[in-house]
Protein backbone atom coordinates (compact mmCIF):
# COMPACT_ATOMS: atom_id res chain seq x y z
CA UNK A 1 0.00 0.00 0.00
CA UNK A 2 2.65 2.20 0.76
CA UNK A 3 4.27 2.21 -2.84
CA UNK A 4 1.01 3.31 -4.26
CA UNK A 5 1.20 6.53 -1.75
CA UNK A 6 4.96 7.42 -2.48
CA UNK A 7 4.53 7.33 -5.97
CA UNK A 8 0.88 7.00 -7.32
CA UNK A 9 1.65 7.06 -11.00
CA UNK A 10 4.73 4.94 -10.78
CA UNK A 11 2.98 2.20 -12.69
CA UNK A 12 -0.11 2.55 -14.97
CA UNK A 13 -1.52 0.67 -17.49
CA UNK A 14 -3.63 1.40 -20.85
CA UNK A 15 -5.82 -0.31 -23.14
CA UNK A 16 -4.56 -1.02 -26.14
CA UNK A 17 -6.08 -3.10 -28.94
CA UNK A 18 -3.76 -5.62 -28.24
CA UNK A 19 -4.32 -5.72 -24.54
CA UNK A 20 -3.07 -4.12 -21.55
CA UNK A 21 -0.18 -2.30 -21.63
CA UNK A 22 1.14 -1.89 -18.43
CA UNK A 23 3.62 1.51 -18.30
CA UNK A 24 6.45 1.43 -15.62
CA UNK A 25 7.93 4.72 -15.12
CA UNK A 26 11.53 4.76 -15.52
CA UNK A 27 12.49 6.19 -12.43
CA UNK A 28 10.39 3.96 -10.24
CA UNK A 29 12.61 1.74 -7.66
CA UNK A 30 12.41 -1.56 -8.75
CA UNK A 31 11.24 -3.49 -6.19
CA UNK A 32 8.31 -0.38 -5.73
CA UNK A 33 7.58 -1.08 -9.42
CA UNK A 34 6.97 -5.32 -8.94
CA UNK A 35 4.81 -4.17 -6.13
CA UNK A 36 2.55 -1.87 -7.90
CA UNK A 37 2.44 -4.00 -11.04
CA UNK A 38 1.13 -6.52 -8.78
CA UNK A 39 -1.35 -4.24 -7.01
CA UNK A 40 -2.79 -3.08 -10.34
CA UNK A 41 -3.35 -6.34 -12.27
CA UNK A 42 -5.16 -7.55 -8.81
CA UNK A 43 -7.75 -4.77 -9.40
CA UNK A 44 -10.83 -6.75 -10.96
CA UNK A 45 -11.01 -4.17 -13.20
CA UNK A 46 -7.85 -5.43 -14.95
CA UNK A 47 -7.72 -9.27 -14.17
CA UNK A 48 -9.96 -10.67 -16.82
CA UNK A 49 -9.63 -13.98 -18.34
CA UNK A 50 -7.11 -14.75 -20.90
CA UNK A 51 -6.07 -10.92 -21.04
CA UNK A 52 -3.22 -10.21 -23.25
CA UNK A 53 -0.45 -8.09 -21.30
CA UNK A 54 2.32 -6.08 -22.12
CA UNK A 55 5.23 -4.07 -20.56
CA UNK A 56 6.66 -0.75 -21.47
CA UNK A 57 9.73 -0.47 -19.13
CA UNK A 58 11.25 2.56 -21.30
CA UNK A 59 15.15 2.88 -20.83
CA UNK A 60 15.29 0.67 -17.88
CA UNK A 61 17.86 -1.84 -18.06
CA UNK A 62 16.95 -5.52 -16.55
CA UNK A 63 19.48 -8.26 -15.96
CA UNK A 64 17.78 -11.61 -16.46
CA UNK A 65 17.57 -12.18 -12.76
CA UNK A 66 15.46 -9.26 -12.04
CA UNK A 67 13.40 -9.98 -15.27
CA UNK A 68 12.69 -13.43 -13.73
CA UNK A 69 11.20 -11.55 -10.93
CA UNK A 70 8.89 -9.27 -13.14
CA UNK A 71 7.88 -12.19 -15.09
CA UNK A 72 7.14 -14.10 -12.27
CA UNK A 73 5.19 -11.31 -10.37
CA UNK A 74 2.89 -11.00 -13.18
CA UNK A 75 1.75 -14.60 -11.59
CA UNK A 76 -0.57 -16.31 -14.03
CA UNK A 77 -1.06 -13.69 -17.12
CA UNK A 78 1.30 -14.24 -19.74
CA UNK A 79 3.58 -11.41 -20.61
CA UNK A 80 3.10 -11.00 -24.68
CA UNK A 81 5.59 -8.00 -25.23
CA UNK A 82 8.09 -5.69 -24.19
CA UNK A 83 8.39 -1.92 -25.41
CA UNK A 84 11.75 -1.00 -24.29
CA UNK A 85 14.43 1.24 -25.69
CA UNK A 86 17.48 -0.30 -23.64
CA UNK A 87 18.81 -3.10 -25.41
CA UNK A 88 20.22 -4.79 -22.85
CA UNK A 89 16.30 -5.21 -21.81
CA UNK A 90 15.05 -6.32 -25.08
CA UNK A 91 18.21 -8.64 -25.27
CA UNK A 92 17.24 -10.35 -22.10
CA UNK A 93 13.49 -10.40 -22.52
CA UNK A 94 13.72 -12.17 -25.96
CA UNK A 95 16.00 -14.64 -24.28
CA UNK A 96 12.83 -15.88 -22.56
CA UNK A 97 11.04 -15.98 -25.64
CA UNK A 98 8.97 -12.53 -25.60
CA UNK A 99 8.67 -10.46 -28.27
CA UNK A 100 10.75 -7.29 -27.80
CA UNK A 101 10.51 -4.06 -29.90
CA UNK A 102 12.15 -0.76 -29.42
CA UNK A 103 10.12 2.20 -28.03
CA UNK A 104 8.49 4.04 -25.38
CA UNK A 105 4.80 4.58 -25.43
CA UNK A 106 4.55 7.58 -26.38
CA UNK A 107 7.32 7.45 -29.07
CA UNK A 108 5.52 3.94 -29.78
CA UNK A 109 1.95 5.61 -30.29
CA UNK A 110 3.48 8.31 -32.27
CA UNK A 111 5.02 5.88 -35.15
CA UNK A 112 1.64 3.87 -34.97
CA UNK A 113 -0.21 6.80 -35.60
CA UNK A 114 2.11 8.14 -38.51
CA UNK A 115 2.12 4.51 -39.80
CA UNK A 116 -1.58 4.14 -40.12
CA UNK A 117 -1.84 7.65 -41.43
CA UNK A 118 0.63 6.63 -44.27
CA UNK A 119 -0.78 3.05 -45.08
CA UNK A 120 -4.32 4.70 -44.92
CA UNK A 121 -2.96 7.01 -47.86
CA UNK A 122 -1.42 4.54 -49.91
CA UNK A 123 -4.73 2.29 -49.43
CA UNK A 124 -6.23 5.26 -51.00
CA UNK A 125 -3.82 5.92 -53.68
CA UNK A 126 -3.66 1.80 -54.71
CA UNK A 127 -8.04 2.28 -55.32
CA UNK A 128 -8.75 4.29 -58.44
CA UNK A 129 -12.12 5.61 -56.80
CA UNK A 130 -11.99 5.99 -53.13
CA UNK A 131 -15.13 4.61 -51.84
CA UNK A 132 -16.12 4.49 -48.32
CA UNK A 133 -13.25 5.94 -46.27
CA UNK A 134 -11.75 3.46 -43.98
CA UNK A 135 -12.09 4.42 -40.53
CA UNK A 136 -8.70 4.61 -38.99
CA UNK A 137 -9.40 2.46 -35.88
CA UNK A 138 -9.97 -0.11 -38.45
CA UNK A 139 -6.34 -0.39 -39.79
CA UNK A 140 -4.10 -2.44 -38.14
CA UNK A 141 -1.96 -1.18 -35.78
CA UNK A 142 1.65 -2.44 -36.28
CA UNK A 143 3.50 -0.63 -33.61
CA UNK A 144 2.69 -2.56 -30.47
CA UNK A 145 3.82 -6.13 -29.50
CA UNK A 146 1.46 -9.17 -29.99
CA UNK A 147 -0.17 -8.94 -33.13
CA UNK A 148 -3.74 -8.84 -33.12
CA UNK A 149 -5.35 -10.83 -35.59
CA UNK A 150 -9.46 -9.87 -34.91
CA UNK A 151 -10.07 -5.99 -36.08
CA UNK A 152 -13.15 -5.64 -34.58
CA UNK A 153 -13.05 -2.39 -32.97
CA UNK A 154 -11.98 -2.75 -28.94
CA UNK A 155 -14.17 -1.17 -26.45
CA UNK A 156 -12.89 -0.03 -22.87
CA UNK A 157 -15.37 -0.56 -20.20
CA UNK A 158 -14.84 1.51 -17.02
CA UNK A 159 -17.45 0.31 -14.47
CA UNK A 160 -16.93 3.26 -11.84
CA UNK A 161 -16.73 6.92 -11.37
CA UNK A 162 -14.33 9.24 -12.77
CA UNK A 163 -13.62 11.94 -10.24
CA UNK A 164 -11.62 15.30 -10.65
CA UNK A 165 -8.03 14.53 -12.50
CA UNK A 166 -8.58 11.23 -13.37
CA UNK A 167 -8.29 10.82 -17.17
CA UNK A 168 -9.15 7.50 -19.70
CA UNK A 169 -7.34 7.28 -23.11
CA UNK A 170 -7.70 4.47 -25.06
CA UNK A 171 -7.78 3.63 -29.21
CA UNK A 172 -11.11 2.48 -29.23
CA UNK A 173 -14.23 2.50 -28.03
CA UNK A 174 -15.42 3.70 -23.96
CA UNK A 175 -17.98 2.90 -22.36
CA UNK A 176 -18.33 4.19 -18.72
CA UNK A 177 -20.74 2.66 -15.78
CA UNK A 178 -20.61 5.48 -14.00
CA UNK A 179 -20.54 9.49 -13.60
CA UNK A 180 -18.14 11.77 -15.16
CA UNK A 181 -17.57 14.20 -12.73
CA UNK A 182 -16.46 17.63 -13.01
CA UNK A 183 -12.70 17.45 -14.02
CA UNK A 184 -12.29 13.92 -15.38
CA UNK A 185 -11.59 13.49 -18.63
CA UNK A 186 -12.02 11.19 -21.28
CA UNK A 187 -10.29 10.67 -24.92
CA UNK A 188 -11.26 7.95 -27.22
CA UNK A 189 -10.67 7.00 -30.92
CA UNK A 190 -13.84 5.75 -31.14
CA UNK A 191 -17.39 6.55 -29.41
CA UNK A 192 -17.99 7.26 -26.23
CA UNK A 193 -20.77 6.30 -23.85
CA UNK A 194 -21.64 7.13 -20.59
CA UNK A 195 -24.54 5.68 -18.60
CA UNK A 196 -24.26 8.67 -15.57
CA UNK A 197 -23.99 11.60 -15.24
CA UNK A 198 -21.95 13.76 -17.50
CA UNK A 199 -20.18 16.33 -16.11
CA UNK A 200 -16.47 16.06 -17.11
CA UNK A 201 -14.62 16.51 -20.47
CA UNK A 202 -14.82 14.01 -23.60
CA UNK A 203 -12.79 13.83 -26.68
CA UNK A 204 -14.20 11.17 -29.03
CA UNK A 205 -12.65 10.45 -32.18
CA UNK A 206 -9.64 12.30 -31.20
CA UNK A 207 -7.36 10.75 -33.89
CA UNK A 208 -9.58 12.53 -36.30
CA UNK A 209 -12.74 10.21 -36.62
CA UNK A 210 -15.08 12.46 -37.15
CA UNK A 211 -17.38 9.46 -37.39
CA UNK A 212 -17.32 9.07 -33.73
CA UNK A 213 -20.31 9.89 -31.46
CA UNK A 214 -21.33 10.24 -28.08
CA UNK A 215 -24.13 9.03 -26.27
CA UNK A 216 -25.16 10.19 -22.16
CA UNK A 217 -28.35 9.66 -20.63
CA UNK A 218 -27.59 13.05 -18.14
CA UNK A 219 -25.90 15.68 -19.97
CA UNK A 220 -24.91 19.06 -18.11
CA UNK A 221 -23.42 21.81 -20.02
CA UNK A 222 -19.10 20.62 -20.56
CA UNK A 223 -16.80 20.62 -23.48
CA UNK A 224 -17.58 18.39 -25.68
CA UNK A 225 -15.42 17.29 -28.40
CA UNK A 226 -15.78 14.50 -31.65
CA UNK A 227 -12.69 14.94 -33.54
CA UNK A 228 -12.23 18.95 -34.43
CA UNK A 229 -15.26 19.44 -33.49
CA UNK A 230 -15.91 21.54 -30.01
CA UNK A 231 -18.91 22.26 -28.22
CA UNK A 232 -18.09 24.27 -24.82
CA UNK A 233 -21.13 23.98 -23.28
CA UNK A 234 -23.39 26.58 -24.78
CA UNK A 235 -26.62 25.31 -25.25
CA UNK A 236 -27.79 28.20 -27.98
CA UNK A 237 -24.83 26.73 -30.10
CA UNK A 238 -26.51 23.24 -29.33
CA UNK A 239 -29.66 24.66 -31.11
CA UNK A 240 -31.12 23.60 -27.58
CA UNK A 241 -33.76 25.32 -25.46
CA UNK A 242 -32.57 22.52 -22.67
CA UNK A 243 -30.27 19.55 -22.29
CA UNK A 244 -32.40 16.63 -23.05
CA UNK A 245 -32.36 13.69 -21.02
CA UNK A 246 -30.74 11.28 -23.26
CA UNK A 247 -28.44 12.70 -26.10
CA UNK A 248 -26.65 11.35 -29.49
CA UNK A 249 -24.02 13.58 -30.34
CA UNK A 250 -22.18 13.27 -33.89
CA UNK A 251 -20.23 15.67 -35.89
CA UNK A 252 -20.89 17.65 -39.02
CA UNK A 253 -18.52 19.87 -40.56
CA UNK A 254 -16.63 20.43 -37.20
CA UNK A 255 -20.06 21.00 -35.81
CA UNK A 256 -21.46 19.21 -33.11
CA UNK A 257 -25.01 18.46 -33.91
CA UNK A 258 -27.22 17.32 -30.85
CA UNK A 259 -30.07 15.01 -31.45
CA UNK A 260 -32.44 13.94 -28.11
CA UNK A 261 -33.53 10.22 -27.86
CA UNK A 262 -36.45 8.94 -26.40
CA UNK B 1 -4.43 -0.81 25.42
CA UNK B 2 -5.71 -4.36 23.56
CA UNK B 3 -6.67 -3.11 20.35
CA UNK B 4 -4.99 -1.29 17.86
CA UNK B 5 -6.59 2.94 17.76
CA UNK B 6 -7.72 4.29 14.26
CA UNK B 7 -5.54 6.57 12.36
CA UNK B 8 -7.33 9.45 10.33
CA UNK B 9 -6.61 11.80 8.07
CA UNK B 10 -8.59 15.05 7.86
CA UNK B 11 -7.63 16.56 4.08
CA UNK B 12 -9.41 18.83 1.76
CA UNK B 13 -7.40 19.45 -1.03
CA UNK B 14 -8.29 23.28 -0.80
CA UNK B 15 -7.06 25.27 1.45
CA UNK B 16 -8.50 27.35 4.14
CA UNK B 17 -11.72 25.01 4.32
CA UNK B 18 -11.30 24.18 8.17
CA UNK B 19 -9.09 20.96 8.29
CA UNK B 20 -7.17 22.33 10.98
CA UNK B 21 -10.23 23.87 13.22
CA UNK B 22 -12.14 20.21 12.42
CA UNK B 23 -8.93 17.89 13.82
CA UNK B 24 -9.06 20.37 17.20
CA UNK B 25 -12.67 19.95 17.55
CA UNK B 26 -12.84 16.29 16.68
CA UNK B 27 -10.00 15.77 18.74
CA UNK B 28 -10.91 17.73 21.90
CA UNK B 29 -14.41 16.13 21.45
CA UNK B 30 -13.27 12.61 21.63
CA UNK B 31 -10.69 13.37 24.05
CA UNK B 32 -14.41 14.90 25.86
CA UNK B 33 -15.84 11.05 25.27
CA UNK B 34 -13.17 9.51 27.44
CA UNK B 35 -11.22 8.18 24.68
CA UNK B 36 -7.41 8.69 24.37
CA UNK B 37 -6.00 10.84 21.27
CA UNK B 38 -3.37 12.45 20.02
CA UNK B 39 -3.76 14.76 17.19
CA UNK B 40 -0.39 15.06 14.52
CA UNK B 41 -0.05 18.40 12.54
CA UNK B 42 1.42 16.76 9.18
CA UNK B 43 1.63 20.72 7.87
CA UNK B 44 5.10 20.63 8.03
CA UNK B 45 6.34 24.62 7.67
CA UNK B 46 2.77 26.00 8.53
CA UNK B 47 2.23 25.10 11.97
CA UNK B 48 -1.04 25.48 13.14
CA UNK B 49 -3.04 23.31 15.00
CA UNK B 50 -1.15 24.24 18.20
CA UNK B 51 -2.46 27.57 17.97
CA UNK B 52 -5.85 26.92 17.47
CA UNK B 53 -5.68 24.74 20.60
CA UNK B 54 -3.51 27.32 22.86
CA UNK B 55 -0.09 25.13 22.83
CA UNK B 56 1.73 26.98 21.08
CA UNK B 57 4.24 27.80 24.26
CA UNK B 58 4.63 24.22 25.30
CA UNK B 59 6.71 22.70 22.01
CA UNK B 60 9.52 21.79 22.55
CA UNK B 61 9.96 18.90 20.53
CA UNK B 62 8.35 18.19 16.84
CA UNK B 63 7.08 15.81 14.08
CA UNK B 64 10.69 16.21 12.60
CA UNK B 65 12.44 15.49 15.62
CA UNK B 66 10.76 12.93 16.43
CA UNK B 67 11.59 11.22 12.66
CA UNK B 68 15.02 12.37 12.98
CA UNK B 69 15.14 10.62 16.26
CA UNK B 70 16.54 13.80 18.15
CA UNK B 71 13.88 12.76 21.05
CA UNK B 72 14.01 9.58 22.87
CA UNK B 73 10.62 8.44 21.64
CA UNK B 74 7.38 9.99 20.79
CA UNK B 75 6.42 10.48 24.01
CA UNK B 76 9.16 12.89 24.68
CA UNK B 77 7.52 15.46 21.91
CA UNK B 78 3.87 14.60 22.48
CA UNK B 79 2.09 18.29 24.22
CA UNK B 80 -0.60 17.02 26.70
CA UNK B 81 -3.68 19.34 26.41
CA UNK B 82 -4.44 22.02 28.91
CA UNK B 83 -8.09 20.98 29.25
CA UNK B 84 -8.10 17.19 28.69
CA UNK B 85 -5.28 15.08 29.69
CA UNK B 86 -6.00 12.19 27.52
CA UNK B 87 -5.74 14.46 24.82
CA UNK B 88 -2.25 15.03 23.02
CA UNK B 89 -0.78 16.23 19.94
CA UNK B 90 2.53 16.45 18.33
CA UNK B 91 2.79 19.96 16.52
CA UNK B 92 4.85 19.80 13.12
CA UNK B 93 7.83 21.78 12.67
CA UNK B 94 8.19 25.61 11.51
CA UNK B 95 11.13 25.83 10.16
CA UNK B 96 11.39 23.10 7.84
CA UNK B 97 9.53 21.89 4.82
CA UNK B 98 7.65 19.03 3.62
CA UNK B 99 10.86 17.16 2.05
CA UNK B 100 11.94 16.79 5.76
CA UNK B 101 9.85 13.49 6.10
CA UNK B 102 9.13 10.60 4.05
CA UNK B 103 5.39 8.56 3.93
CA UNK B 104 7.91 5.14 4.77
CA UNK B 105 8.64 7.17 8.19
CA UNK B 106 5.02 8.42 8.78
CA UNK B 107 3.58 5.18 8.13
CA UNK B 108 6.20 3.86 11.30
CA UNK B 109 5.19 6.72 12.89
CA UNK B 110 1.29 5.80 12.96
CA UNK B 111 1.88 2.33 13.61
CA UNK B 112 3.80 3.44 16.67
CA UNK B 113 0.73 6.13 17.82
CA UNK B 114 -2.00 3.99 17.19
CA UNK B 115 -0.76 1.30 19.30
CA UNK B 116 -1.28 3.45 22.05
CA UNK B 117 -4.01 5.96 21.05
CA UNK B 118 -7.52 5.38 20.69
CA UNK B 119 -7.73 7.84 17.89
CA UNK B 120 -4.62 8.94 15.73
CA UNK B 121 -5.65 12.41 14.17
CA UNK B 122 -3.69 13.38 11.24
CA UNK B 123 -4.29 17.22 9.91
CA UNK B 124 -3.19 17.45 6.51
CA UNK B 125 -1.89 20.25 4.46
CA UNK B 126 -3.91 21.74 1.73
CA UNK B 127 -2.50 20.82 -1.91
CA UNK B 128 -1.68 16.58 -2.91
CA UNK B 129 2.08 17.10 -3.02
CA UNK B 130 4.60 15.66 -0.82
CA UNK B 131 3.10 16.76 2.42
CA UNK B 132 -0.28 14.89 1.71
CA UNK B 133 1.18 11.70 0.17
CA UNK B 134 2.96 12.15 3.79
CA UNK B 135 -0.39 12.25 5.60
CA UNK B 136 -2.24 9.83 3.43
CA UNK B 137 0.84 6.97 4.19
CA UNK B 138 -0.05 5.72 7.25
CA UNK B 139 -4.14 6.70 7.53
CA UNK B 140 -6.73 3.91 7.76
CA UNK B 141 -9.67 6.20 7.16
CA UNK B 142 -10.17 9.86 6.03
CA UNK B 143 -12.32 12.57 6.92
CA UNK B 144 -12.63 14.73 3.45
CA UNK B 145 -13.58 18.48 4.74
CA UNK B 146 -15.40 20.72 1.92
CA UNK B 147 -17.32 23.80 2.06
CA UNK B 148 -20.29 23.83 0.01
CA UNK B 149 -18.48 26.09 -2.75
CA UNK B 150 -18.11 24.42 -6.75
CA UNK B 151 -14.22 24.91 -6.32
CA UNK B 152 -13.72 23.22 -2.71
CA UNK B 153 -15.97 20.28 -3.87
CA UNK B 154 -13.83 20.06 -7.14
CA UNK B 155 -10.70 19.66 -5.14
CA UNK B 156 -12.23 18.01 -2.83
CA UNK B 157 -13.48 15.09 -5.43
CA UNK B 158 -9.67 15.29 -6.38
CA UNK B 159 -8.46 13.87 -3.23
CA UNK B 160 -11.21 11.16 -3.08
CA UNK B 161 -9.58 9.55 -6.13
CA UNK B 162 -6.44 9.59 -4.36
CA UNK B 163 -7.80 8.19 -1.58
CA UNK B 164 -9.51 5.65 -3.27
CA UNK B 165 -6.42 5.05 -5.39
CA UNK B 166 -4.18 4.55 -2.29
CA UNK B 167 -7.02 2.04 -0.82
CA UNK B 168 -8.17 4.47 2.20
CA UNK B 169 -11.57 3.15 3.52
CA UNK B 170 -14.09 4.30 4.73
CA UNK B 171 -13.60 7.75 3.66
CA UNK B 172 -16.26 10.38 5.48
CA UNK B 173 -17.62 13.73 4.72
CA UNK B 174 -17.59 16.51 6.44
CA UNK B 175 -19.27 19.33 4.52
CA UNK B 176 -18.23 22.60 6.57
CA UNK B 177 -19.15 26.16 6.96
CA UNK B 178 -22.69 25.31 5.94
CA UNK B 179 -25.52 27.79 5.60
CA UNK B 180 -28.70 26.99 5.75
CA UNK B 181 -30.73 29.62 4.80
CA UNK B 182 -28.32 30.50 1.86
CA UNK B 183 -28.47 27.27 0.66
CA UNK B 184 -32.37 27.28 0.91
CA UNK B 185 -32.54 30.16 -1.59
CA UNK B 186 -30.24 28.51 -3.84
CA UNK B 187 -27.68 31.27 -3.77
CA UNK B 188 -25.18 28.40 -2.37
CA UNK B 189 -24.71 24.48 -2.95
CA UNK B 190 -26.93 22.90 -1.21
CA UNK B 191 -26.02 18.90 0.73
CA UNK B 192 -27.72 17.77 -2.25
CA UNK B 193 -26.03 18.96 -4.90
CA UNK B 194 -22.20 17.87 -3.46
CA UNK B 195 -23.22 14.67 -2.48
CA UNK B 196 -24.46 14.03 -6.45
CA UNK B 197 -20.57 14.80 -7.15
CA UNK B 198 -19.03 13.19 -4.05
CA UNK B 199 -21.34 10.60 -3.12
CA UNK B 200 -19.49 9.68 -0.18
CA UNK B 201 -20.67 8.80 3.76
CA UNK B 202 -21.47 12.47 4.78
CA UNK B 203 -20.28 12.34 8.51
CA UNK B 204 -21.72 15.65 9.40
CA UNK B 205 -22.01 19.43 8.71
CA UNK B 206 -20.97 22.17 10.74
CA UNK B 207 -23.00 25.67 10.27
CA UNK B 208 -20.86 28.49 9.63
CA UNK B 209 -20.64 30.27 13.07
CA UNK B 210 -18.74 33.46 14.28
CA UNK B 211 -17.88 31.69 17.60
CA UNK B 212 -15.60 29.42 15.67
CA UNK B 213 -13.18 32.01 14.42
CA UNK B 214 -13.48 33.11 18.19
CA UNK B 215 -13.21 29.94 19.76
CA UNK B 216 -10.06 29.68 17.52
CA UNK B 217 -8.26 32.71 17.94
CA UNK B 218 -8.41 32.30 22.03
CA UNK B 219 -7.08 28.87 21.74
CA UNK B 220 -10.46 27.56 22.74
CA UNK B 221 -12.00 24.80 20.55
CA UNK B 222 -15.66 25.10 19.62
CA UNK B 223 -16.65 22.02 20.17
CA UNK B 224 -16.67 22.75 23.71
CA UNK B 225 -18.74 25.61 23.77
CA UNK B 226 -22.09 24.41 24.92
CA UNK B 227 -24.20 27.56 23.37
CA UNK B 228 -22.02 27.19 19.90
CA UNK B 229 -24.52 25.67 16.71
CA UNK B 230 -21.21 24.79 14.90
CA UNK B 231 -19.91 23.16 18.48
CA UNK B 232 -23.24 21.30 18.55
CA UNK B 233 -22.70 19.67 15.34
CA UNK B 234 -19.12 19.04 15.75
CA UNK B 235 -20.47 16.49 19.18
CA UNK B 236 -22.45 15.07 16.91
CA UNK B 237 -19.78 14.13 14.32
CA UNK B 238 -17.86 12.76 17.54
CA UNK B 239 -20.54 10.88 18.24
CA UNK B 240 -21.02 9.26 14.78
CA UNK B 241 -16.90 8.70 14.95
CA UNK B 242 -17.16 6.33 17.81
CA UNK B 243 -20.49 4.93 16.65
CA UNK B 244 -21.62 5.13 13.05
CA UNK B 245 -25.32 4.60 13.95
CA UNK B 246 -25.86 7.82 15.64
CA UNK B 247 -27.85 10.20 14.25
CA UNK B 248 -26.50 13.06 11.58
CA UNK B 249 -27.40 16.99 12.71
CA UNK B 250 -29.79 17.73 10.91
CA UNK B 251 -29.86 21.68 9.35
CA UNK B 252 -32.22 23.91 10.86
CA UNK B 253 -34.58 25.32 7.90
CA UNK B 254 -35.86 28.95 8.51
CA UNK B 255 -39.82 28.71 8.50
CA UNK B 256 -42.54 28.31 11.08
CA UNK B 257 -41.11 24.59 11.77
CA UNK B 258 -38.00 25.85 12.78
CA UNK B 259 -38.62 26.27 16.92
CA UNK B 260 -40.17 22.64 16.16
CA UNK B 261 -36.63 21.63 14.33
CA UNK B 262 -34.60 23.13 16.86
CA UNK B 263 -35.95 21.66 19.69
CA UNK B 264 -35.52 18.04 18.25
CA UNK B 265 -32.04 19.17 17.18
CA UNK B 266 -30.79 19.97 20.80
CA UNK B 267 -32.50 16.89 21.82
CA UNK B 268 -30.24 14.89 19.70
CA UNK B 269 -27.11 17.12 20.56
CA UNK B 270 -27.58 16.73 24.25
CA UNK B 271 -29.01 12.96 24.13
CA UNK B 272 -25.23 10.91 24.38
CA UNK B 273 -23.51 13.70 26.76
Amino acid sequence: MTQTLTTPEGVTIKGTRHGLLVCVREDLDFDMALTQIQEKLNEPFFAQEGQRVSLDLGWRELSSESFTRLKDSLGTIELSGVLSTSLQTRTVAESFGIKAIIGRLGLAHHQGRRLRQEQKEQEEAAKDEPSEETPPTETPAPSPPGGSDEEQEATLYIKRTLRSGQKAVYPGNIVVWGDLNPGSELEAEGDVLVLGTVRGRIHAGCNGNSEAQIYCHSLHPTVLRIADGIWTGDLKEAGLKQLPAAVKVSCAKDQLRFESQK
Amino acid sequence: MSTMGKVIVVTSGKGGVGKTTCTANLGSGLAQQGKTVVLVDTDIGLRNLDLVLGLENRIVFDLVDVIDGKCRSFRQALIRDKRFENLQILASAQSRDKDAVKPEQMKSLCQELKGAFDYVLLDCPAGIEMGFKNAIAGADEAIVVTNPEVSAVRDADRIVGLLEAADIKPIHLLLNRFKPNVAQKGQMLSVEDVQEILNLQLIGMVPEDERVVHSSNKGEPAVLDSKSKAGLAYRQIVHRLIDPGAPAWAPEQPGLMSKIRRMFTVNLGSQPN
